[in-house]
């Protein structure tokens, strides 16, 4: 960034409009501003400040307009205040202009207007210039907000910077881009946390004992399918018993009859077991596919209900056919039986009897309807019918199975009554153990079937559930390989920030120190520690020790700092590629009376670096620190002079004497008598 | 060794998708290098990250 010229318009003091060219040829790299206090030199270092970001540090920073414009203007007058900066830049040239309109409201008072306006053109080294559409980010691009004041600084508040250690490593950080892995590292933080609450949220414990409980009720499945097919087995040697029980009460003679006739009756009680059952499912399905109907029962009284009601209105015609009409009127008869005449009279009748007559559709629909009505109704009554007749037949069933069942209590109580034949009544006795066996063995099963299905049921829905924790489970997999990705990512990041951040402590101190010897020669060096603080060292004999500065010494030590900053920058800009973590680039240094503390030692020293360490350089003096040698060791390098005069009402004597500048032959006097007013102008002095 | 022989270290002996997480990351960092660092701009950039992220682990 090469500074080329500034405009300033009725910022505060400088009224009106000014330009200031800036030395940037070669070895005339520098620009001196003389000004006595007060005179606008803190007002103009603000100035590139707002220009650039649209901040300014001064004590009022929303007070920049010219007092003198606004006392001139007129209530409700618009007044605008703008700076324009050209500068060069990677060789192209930029001129930013910001400006922000007021308006009067009071004698001395504005009101802003919206908000700063800023514009941006560049013109390329082919000569075509364009219009900028992001100027503040590509002011930001350019020199960084966060940078600027290492290059635009005040001499005052510059002794700071050897003194804090956070202001140093900060200034470190943003030069060497290293803010750029800086920041990675905490967005990857925050990256890895969200990879693991994603992880969290998938990973459920539900899928976990949803698995848990599927394979439980396998296994109890299994265990049921042992238990059914003990109880089968069971079942079937009990039956096996039973039949040898009953093959032996055949061959007794008491028994014999009784035996054939309980077995016939138990074939009968199969069957009405089985015609019971097919009664049950007959009702089942009646009444699943038809057992709505009762309930239209209200809907079609209702639907004949609308009909008639229509009917009675007028609404649906009563019923005069199309086809009885169109005969009568063929027949030239009206429907009271009169002849009607050809004529006007006829024509009216026969309109009034066309009109009052049914169309064919309506009556096919009206007749159509009801006739579904009629069918609701009938299928209504069917199924009453049927419901009738199904309970009918089961009671039938069942009271025969109810005989049946008390005639073969009956021929149990015969067989085991018959104490005469002992053996009769003991096959007869455990014959009727085998059946409560047999009872209770088949009430076992159909529990173990039952529980079986129920069991498959909650497996089914439990699978079903568990596809769908599936995909979140392959989510959670996922989720989770991101978060260790980005965690290592993250190490890696923060491994390359600790190699960079030793990397630019080492390279910093070392041009500090280069920086210094070139100013103080051996007296003192410096050394930066982890901490990134400037510890200043002094050999002292065979020892080396810790030295508290002087303000002097801080002010140099910064200086070296600023110096050793743009050195880096310079050779990173020289050696920048592709791919690089820094980005270096040639800034200017401004500086707003930087001598202040320095003596005839160092201050020309610190002034002749300065000029040779920064491509270019802008210094704000007052007539005080442009004395001695300073003046001197800059002289070789200055390309332009300027000089803020100052206009005030009333100068005093002090004020008089004390701002003459003399250069060469010229004489300048930097504060002078006005009407009213007091002001800046910008003068610019003939370099000799 | 000097500082960008001991970065190409560190980053040979990453694994491939954090290595390939590092590139993006610098490339999106670099893009939002001067925007002024704020609430918002922190969402964008991790979201930015993330879809990146989700691109080269899958």
């Amino acid at each position: 960034m090469k500074l080329i010229t500034l405009n300033i318009v009725n910022f505060r003091q400088f009224y009106g409009a000014h330009a200031i060219e800036f030395a940037c040829d070669g070895s005339l790299n520098v620009t001196i501003i003389h000004g006595a206090n007060a005179a606008g030199k803190t007002a103009l270092l603000n100035i590139f400040r707002w220009c650039l970001y649209g901040k300014s540090i001064l004590p009022s920073p929303d007070k920049i307009v010219s007092n003198r414009l606004i006392v001139e203007s007129t209530i409700s007058a618009t007044l605008t205040v703008s700076a324009a900066l050209a500068f060069e830049h990677e060789g192209d040239t930029y001129y930013l202009e910001r400006s922000r309109k007021f308006r009067k409201f009071s004698e001395l008072k504005v009101d802003p207007i919206g908000a700063s306006e800023l514009k941006l053109a560049s013109t390329g080294a082919d000569g075509q210039s364009k219009t900028i559409d992001n100027p503040q980010d590509k002011i930001r691009q350019i020199l960084p907000e966060d940078i600027h004041p290492y290059f635009f600084f005040d001499g005052e508040d510059i002794t700071s910077l050897a003194d804090a250690e956070g202001k140093i490593k900060d200034g470190i950080r943003n030069l060497m881009s290293i803010t750029v892995i800086e920041r990675g590292v905490r967005h990857l933080e925050g990256c890895v946390a969200r990879f693991r609450r994603e992880c969290s949220e998938h990973t459920s414990e539900e899928a976990q004992g949803l698995d848990k409980r599927i394979s439980e009720l396998e296994d109890a499945l299994q265990e049921l399918d042992g238990t059914e097919s003990n109880t089968q087995k069971q079942i079937g040697d009990i039956q096996k018993e039973k039949q040898l029980l009953s093959d032996q009460l055949k061959k007794l003679e008491p028994a014999k009859d009784f035996q054939f006739e309980r077995e016939k009756l138990e074939l009968r009680a199969t069957a009405l077991a089985n015609d019971l059952a097919g009664i049950q499912n007959k009702l089942k399905q009646l009444i699943r596919s038809h057992g709505a109907l009762p309930f239209l029962h209200s809907a079609v009284e209702e639907v004949r209900g609308i009909i008639e009601d229509k009917r009675e209105k007028g609404n649906l015609p009563a019923g005069i056919k199309d086809n009885f009409v169109r005969d009568l009127l063929s027949r030239k008869l009206c429907i009271c039986s009169r002849t009607l005449e050809d004529g006007p009279a006829r024509e009216a009748v026969e309109r009034f009897l066309c009109n009052g007559a049914v169309s064919a559709a309506v009556e096919n629909t009206i007749q159509t309807l009801a006739g579904k009505l009629g069918g609701i109704d009938n299928d209504i009554n069917d199924l009453f019918r049927g419901i009738e007749d199904l309970l009918s037949t089961r009671h039938g069933f069942e009271e025969e199975k109810q005989i049946n069942n008390l005639r073969l209590s009956e021929i149990a109580s015969e067989l085991k009554g018959k104490d005469d034949v002992k053996e009769i009544a003991k096959i007869e006795n455990r014959r009727s153990e085998i059946e409560r066996e047999i009872q209770q063995a088949t009430l076992k099963l159909g529990s173990i079937q039952a529980n079986r299905v129920n069991k498959r049921d909650e497996i089914t829905q439990l699978r079903r559930r568990l596809i769908l924790l599936s995909d979140k489970a392959q989510k959670a997999e996922a989720a989770k390989k991101r978060f260790l990705y980005c965690e290592e990512a993250k190490n890696v990041f923060q491994a390359i920030y600790d190699i960079l951040i030793e990397e630019a402590r080492k390279s910093v101190a070392e041009k500090i120190n280069g920086v210094l010897s070139r100013v103080t020669g051996n007296d003192f060096y410096v050394e930066l520690t982890k901490e990134f603080q400037l510890r200043t060292l002094q050999r002292i004999g065979d020892f080396i020790g810790e030295i508290d500065k002087s303000t002097g010494q801080k002010q140099i030590t910064s200086l070296a700092f600023i110096g050793a900053l743009v050195d880096i920058l310079r050779e990173k800009n020289d050696r920048n590629h592709a791919g690089s973590f820094l980005r270096g680039g040639e800034y200017p240094i401004v500086m707003d009376s930087p001598f202040g503390s320095l003596d005839n030692i160092y201050g020309p020293r610190i002034a002749r670096l300065a000029a040779n360490v920064a491509p270019q350089v802008i210094v704000m003096v007052s007539g005080k620190q442009w004395l001695g040698g300073i003046a001197d060791a800059l002289y070789p390098n200055i390309g332009k002079q300027y000089v803020l005069v100052k206009n005030k009402p009333i100068p005093t004597t002090e004020d008089l004497i004390e701002s003459k500048f003399v250069f060469g032959r010229t004489e300048i006097q930097a504060v002078k008598e006005s009407d009213k007013y007091e002001f800046t102008t910008i003068i610019e002095v003939q370099h000799e | 060794m000097d500082y960008q022989g001991e970065i190409k270290e560190v980053l040979k002996n990453a694994s491939e998708e954090a290595r390939k997480i590092v590139n993006a990351t610098i490339e999106i960092e670099r893009s939002h290098r001067w925007q002024e660092d704020h609430k918002g701009l922190k969402t964008e950039i991790m979201n930015d990250i993330s879809t990146q992220v989700m691109d080269i682990v899958k």
